[in-house]
């Protein structure tokens, strides 16, 4: 008996030993990703997730693009435009190359479709009410439209030909054309299935037919996403040819996977305190850049019995965090201090824009005045897990009681942190604030906005960033965000805390990568290998 | 002259315990058992009754004690050195042992039929058909009804009694040599204890098997045995026939053990026992283990042990009776 | 027997519906929705007003429930409010990975378990024996999270022998030697707990039962080692082995949530574990519902087995 399990034994063992010849070079032509987390969703108009807006524009080809380091509106699939009437009128010329994967011809037809999904009373993703419900007969159509399915059509859309789309606007809209860079869906796909099934449709686990650099092939559930690059996409057939989308969870894999060459790319993930290890590696090349994100804690001005209600208590409030410390030592200096709304990417930024410094007699004296001299409590919610944003906490507690403040930190679990955030049950949070690539302060700082959480209210900014939203000239729009900065900054609502930078690692060998604040595969059809 | 079946020669026992030095249970024990001859071993419980039977077996090591020295000749063969493999062929075929509890003894989840088969498969060559029969054969005479249904039967399933037969049966499936039973009616109600007394006595009738009867109620004993040796804390403190154990007991612990024996039955009634407690054995006293209890103490006998001596008169068979007592030696 | 399970099955509906009643409002009443995944994806309240309306979670919740519990009788676990695919689809996707994972460490784990557990009984107290119980303590206590990234530093990074993450090698063709090398790791970390927790039931059932009289009636016998140990021991000590396995099976089912994370094992604990964080809630109902199935079922097993082993258990 044990002479017969020592013989299956050994069987067993020269048969691995035969199978582990196998050669397991990988092939150059393949660049394997790595990304922390699943899609869920290829869909583009009904992504609720980053993991599956990561993908997406693999796939999916959009009508504008920004620039990854001005964010200024480049060509895509709409290949030149002009704005007429004041602003009012856009004319967009499609590339007339352009083809879907089963070689129908994408057209101003799929992007006047799309826009109808968008403004249908069934969709229910959230453009429409942000972007697009300036688009003349979208009210109508979004209130009174009444067949299930995105057809009959609004008045503002016109597709003048096959390569021409001609939008209208009733209000002028400064920030409109850095809207269309969403990603047309095939009429001829979904012409003849209603708007409310959409999201549940098989093409959003399965999208057969695509515009983007690459085309799914595969999706092994929670394991890997396998794209092979369309030889049609109109900017020309991709130098890779597979991309393996890889989902590690765990971000030391994810590293040993990239040092052991099992990896090309990290994007966005790469922890900091690994990074000065990876530095030192020949094989690997970090990269970092900062996005249109900025962490911040938030003051909860809802309540007016609050002493937060009080703009000199949080000006006080606003002096005795030492942000460049934390950007030194928490951040690693992948980051720089925030000083106001506007993110370092946003064309009216202004380098020398910089307010409130650590200075605790002036904060003593500030309280004084507002008559809290005594002291107070704060409750201070943040997320759990999130290391950077727990030190800031840390950090500020300590800071706050050199003042009197006795802030108490509570960490929540997310669905728990997001709930008391949306229905205010805190002083202070700490949070963070993600912008459009257009420098607009309507989402974040109008008093009517929905996304105006911390209850900030300034009839002034309301009006300057009214007015900023219509302005046509670049310029006047700077001077106009920068006065609304500067108001809202006097207001101290928030401490802005910090820019972050996404760190990416690469193997040497990728060329072209380039980190785009907001669109991991930026360019990827140009991307290679050396 | 006929040899003795089992000898056992300066048997000592030790328990590891937590005391500097490990405890003995049974300290230089000596006595024999002669062919057809029933012996009896009496004494309080933890007087080494059941280390003495154990030791027999050479099965002390369940009970995490170790012979220390000392010779079990049984049949002409020192047992303690024969290898494991060859004391394994004697036990449950030459030497058999029944226990106290049947309950306990018999495995709860194995049918009454294969533990009976099992010792007999065991021991000798012969079919699963045989040894069913024989199994069966052995329960009818040990006066089991139904013998062929029981033997499917599990142990929860019978009574007290009953199971005490199975154990029994299953002891006596090899026909062997020196059968120990250590008390094995003690957890028996009176009438049931009976009727297996019967049976043991009808077995032994046939002569060819001797066998060692531990008891602690010396009137079980004197029901059963032809000789009785009496032990007390590890120590055989008198041995001789039943008769003289019984008409002239020398031994001061005999006496009040035979006193309390005459007294158990009489209804409403305490308990009657022995004056005294039974001695801690990590602990024992100089001089003669008995003498905190012995109304006839004497100086002597917290100075010095009093050696086994034999009283000088022997019985028909010519086996010496013994005495363990200062007042029965010459200083 | 038969009326008893009867009562069993009825007990079994009781549990189930229990379970899912108190999974459900659980649920519903823990803080967030299906909304609050990630605060950069914005949403608009007319939107997800529109949204749960065309998923119907915008009726009383009881409503919600019942119709829910309809549908389970017609074998319809829901759809993913995540993924917008029916639950059921997405546990067959996830479910042979994790018992690929789950089943071969159980497998490894009562392989090296059940001889260490019987060993270290038979030779109680001996050096052996203490040696073994170090290791079983070191395995109990070792989280599973810090043993897997030990072993990834260790097996994966400095010595480069093992792959550090997934089930296999994307892009070259499936081996069988592929599969064996991704499963290596993470086996080694989910059957080291549970076999260390499996070779403490064995041997503590072991000496329970080595102590008995009948094991001494045993050996009086005459029969060899063998047969006592395998004959009269362990037949006596299955019992507690055969529920602490039992219990442990509806694991093979949910995965092992940490081992999959840590390994980037593409399993259900870690769907899972994104399920109740972004509260999926057909999911998570789905999966209480199938586990407490499991765990009542296994319980059946495991009192079936008793009886089986044990002839004094008779159920009625």
């Amino acid at each position: 008996m044990a002479r017969k399990i020592f013989l299956l034994l050994l069987a067993l063992m020269l048969m691995l030993s035969v199978l582990g010849c196998t050669p397991e070079e990988s092939p150059q032509e393949q660049l394997r990703v790595a990304s922390l987390g699943s899609p869920v969703n290829l869909n583009p108009l009904f992504i609720r997730d980053n993991f599956s807006f990561e993908v997406v524009s693999l796939v999916h080809a959009s009508l504008i693009t920004f620039n990854n380091e001005t964010l200024e509106v480049e060509p895509s699939l709409v290949k030149e435009w002009s704005v007429e009437d004041e602003g009012r009128t856009y004319v967009l010329n499609f590339n007339d190359n352009a083809k879907w994967t089963d070689g129908t011809p994408l057209t101003a037809e799929d992007a006047a479709f799309t826009l109808r999904v968008i403004c249908h009373p069934d969709f229910t993703g959230y453009q429409y009410a942000l972007f697009f419900n300036a688009i003349t007969g979208s009210q109508d159509y979004h209130s009174n439209h009444n067949s299930p399915l995105a057809d009959g059509s609004i008045e503002g859309i016109e597709v003048i030909d096959e390569n021409t789309l001609k939008i209208s606007l009733d209000r002028q809209m400064a920030p409109f054309l850095t809207y269309l860079n969403f990603f047309p869906l095939p009429a001829h796909i979904f012409g003849d299935v209603p708007v409310a099934e959409m999201e549940a449709h098989d093409y959003s686990r399965n999208p057969e037919v695509t515009a983007g650099p690459y085309i799914l092939n595969q999706w092994v559930t929670d394991e890997y996403l396998y794209f092979v690059s369309n030889p049609d996409f109109f900017l020309g057939q991709p130098e890779i040819d597979e991309i393996y989308f890889r989902i590690i969870p765990n971000q030391e894999a994810q590293l040993i996977e990239l040092i052991n060459g099992d990896l090309d790319l990290i994007p966005t993930a790469v922890k900091l305190e690994d990074v000065e290890e990876l530095e030192k590696n020949p094989n690997i090349k970090i990269y970092s850049n900062l996005r249109l994100v900025y962490d911040y804690l938030g003051f909860n001005m809802h309540n007016p019995e609050s002493p937060l209600y009080n703009k000199e208590v949080r000006q006080a409030l606003s002096m005795v965090l030492d942000r460049e410390a934390l950007v030194r030592d928490i951040l690693l200096d992948y980051g720089r201090v925030a000083y106001g709304p506007l993110t370092p990417l946003h064309f009216p930024f202004d380098e020398n824009f910089q307010a409130y410094f650590v200075d605790k007699q002036k904060a003593l004296e500030l309280l004084k005045d507002a008559g809290y001299d005594e002291g107070f409590e704060l409750r201070l919610i943040l997320n759990a897990g999130n290391e950077v944003r727990e030190n800031a906490a840390l950090m500020f507690k300590e800071a706050a009681e050199a003042i009197g403040v006795e802030v108490t930190i509570q960490t929540l679990e997310w669905q728990a942190y997001m709930e008391a955030a949306m229905q205010g049950d805190f002083d202070v949070i700490i949070s963070g604030q993600g912008s459009d690539p257009d420098p607009d302060l309507t989402f974040n700082w109008h008093s009517q906005s929905p996304l105006n959480e911390l209850g900030y209210v300034n009839e002034e900014v309301d009006s300057l960033i009214e007015e900023a939203a219509v302005a046509l000239e670049q310029a006047e729009r700077t001077m106009l965000y920068r006065e609304a900065q500067e108001m809202i900054v006097d207001d101290a609502p928030m401490v802005w805390l910090y820019y972050r930078e996404a760190v990416h690692g690469a193997s040497d060998r990728l060329m072209n990568f380039k980190p785009h604040p907001n669109n991991v595969f930026y360019q990827v059809h140009l991307w290679k290998f050396k | 002259m006929r040899m003795p079946v089992l000898q056992v020669k300066e048997l000592t026992a030790i328990f590891d315990s937590n005391t500097p030095e490990a405890v003995k249970a049974v300290d230089r024990v000596s006595f024999s058992i002669w062919p057809g001859e029933v012996v009896g071993l009496v004494g309080e419980s933890g007087s080494g009754k059941t280390v003495t039977a154990l030791s027999i077996l050479n099965l002390l090591s369940h009970k995490k004690g170790k012979i220390e020295r000392g010779e079990i000749i049984y049949k002409g063969v020192d047992i303690l050195s024969l290898p494991e493999k060859k004391v394994r062929e004697l036990r449950g075929n030459e030497m058999a042992i029944i226990f106290q509890e049947p309950l306990t003894s018999l495995n709860p989840v194995l049918n009454v039929g294969r533990q009976i088969t099992e010792v007999i498969s065991t021991h000798s060559r012969i079919s699963r058909r045989e040894s069913w029969e024989k199994a069966v054969g052995l329960l009818r005479r040990a006066g089991i009804s139904d013998a062929e249904k029981r033997m499917k039967a599990y142990p929860h399933q019978l009574s007290g009694g009953m199971r005490q037969r199975v154990v029994i049966s299953m002891a006596l499936a090899c026909s062997p040599g020196l059968l120990i039973a250590d008390e094995p009616t003690t957890a028996l109600d009176v009438t049931i204890q009976a009727q297996i007394l019967d049976y043991l006595r009808k077995v032994m009738e046939k002569g060819r098997m001797s066998m060692l009867f531990v008891s602690h109620d010396l009137g079980v004993i004197g029901e059963m045995c032809d000789r009785v040796m009496v032990m007390y804390a590890g120590r055989i403190l008198e041995t001789g026939t039943t008769m003289e154990i019984f008409k002239t007991p020398l031994h001061p612990y005999t006496r009040a053990l035979i006193e309390v024996s005459k007294n158990i039955s009489v209804p409403g009634k305490k308990l009657p026992v022995v004056t005294g407690s039974v001695p801690d054995l990590s602990n024992l006293p100089m001089g003669c283990k008995f003498h905190p209890r012995c109304p006839q103490v004497r100086k002597v006998c917290r100075e010095a042990e009093p050696p086994l001596k034999s009283t000088g008169s022997t019985n028909l068979k010519g086996r010496v009776c013994q005495v363990r007592c200062w007042n029965y030696t010459k200083i | 027997m038969r009326s008893f399970l009867t009562k069993r099955m009825i007990q079994t509906l009781v549990v189930l519906v229990g379970v899912s009643l108190i999974t459900f409002f659980m649920m519903n009443l823990a803080p967030g929705d299906p909304f609050m995944m990630d605060p950069e994806m914005r949403m608009n309240p007319e939107a997800v007003a529109r949204w749960k309306e065309l998923r119907q979670l915008d009726r009383p919740l009881h409503e919600q429930y019942y119709s829910w519990l309809v549908n389970l009788l017609k074998g319809d676990f829901g759809i993913s409010l995540i993924h917008n695919r029916p639950v059921l689809e997405l546990i067959t996707e996830r479910l042979p990975a994790t018992l690929l994972l789950t089943g071969t460490s159980l497998l490894v784990a009562l392989l090296f378990a059940v001889p260490l557990g019987i060993l270290s009984a038979v030779k109680q107290g001996t050096f052996l024996d203490k040696w073994i119980s170090f290791f079983t303590l070191c395995g109990v206590s070792l989280p599973n999270f810090w043993l897997g990234m030990l072993l990834i530093l260790l097996f994966a990074y400095h010595l480069n022998w093992l792959p550090a993450s997934s089930l296999r090698t994307v892009g070259v063709a499936a081996s069988f030697y592929d599969y064996i090398k991704h499963l290596i790791l993470p086996v080694v970390v989910l059957s080291t707990g549970s076999a260390a927790y499996y070779i403490r039931y064995i041997r503590a059932g072991i000496l329970e039962v080595i102590g008995q009289d009948y094991i001494l009636t045993a050996r009086a016998k005459g029969l060899k080692e063998s047969t006592v140990l395998f004959r009269h021991i362990l037949r006596n000590s299955m019992i507690p082995v055969v529920t602490v396995v039992s219990l442990s099976l509806p694991f093979l089912f949910t995965g092992a949530m940490v081992t999959e994370y840590v390994f980037s094992w593409p399993g259900m604990g870690r769907w899972i574990i994104m399920a109740t964080l972004s509260r999926d809630y057909p999911s998570v109902l789905a999966v209480n519902v199938i586990v407490a199935a499991l765990v009542v079922l296994c319980n059946l097993g495991a009192d079936l087995l008793y009886a089986y082993f044990d002839p004094r258990i008779k159920y009625r």
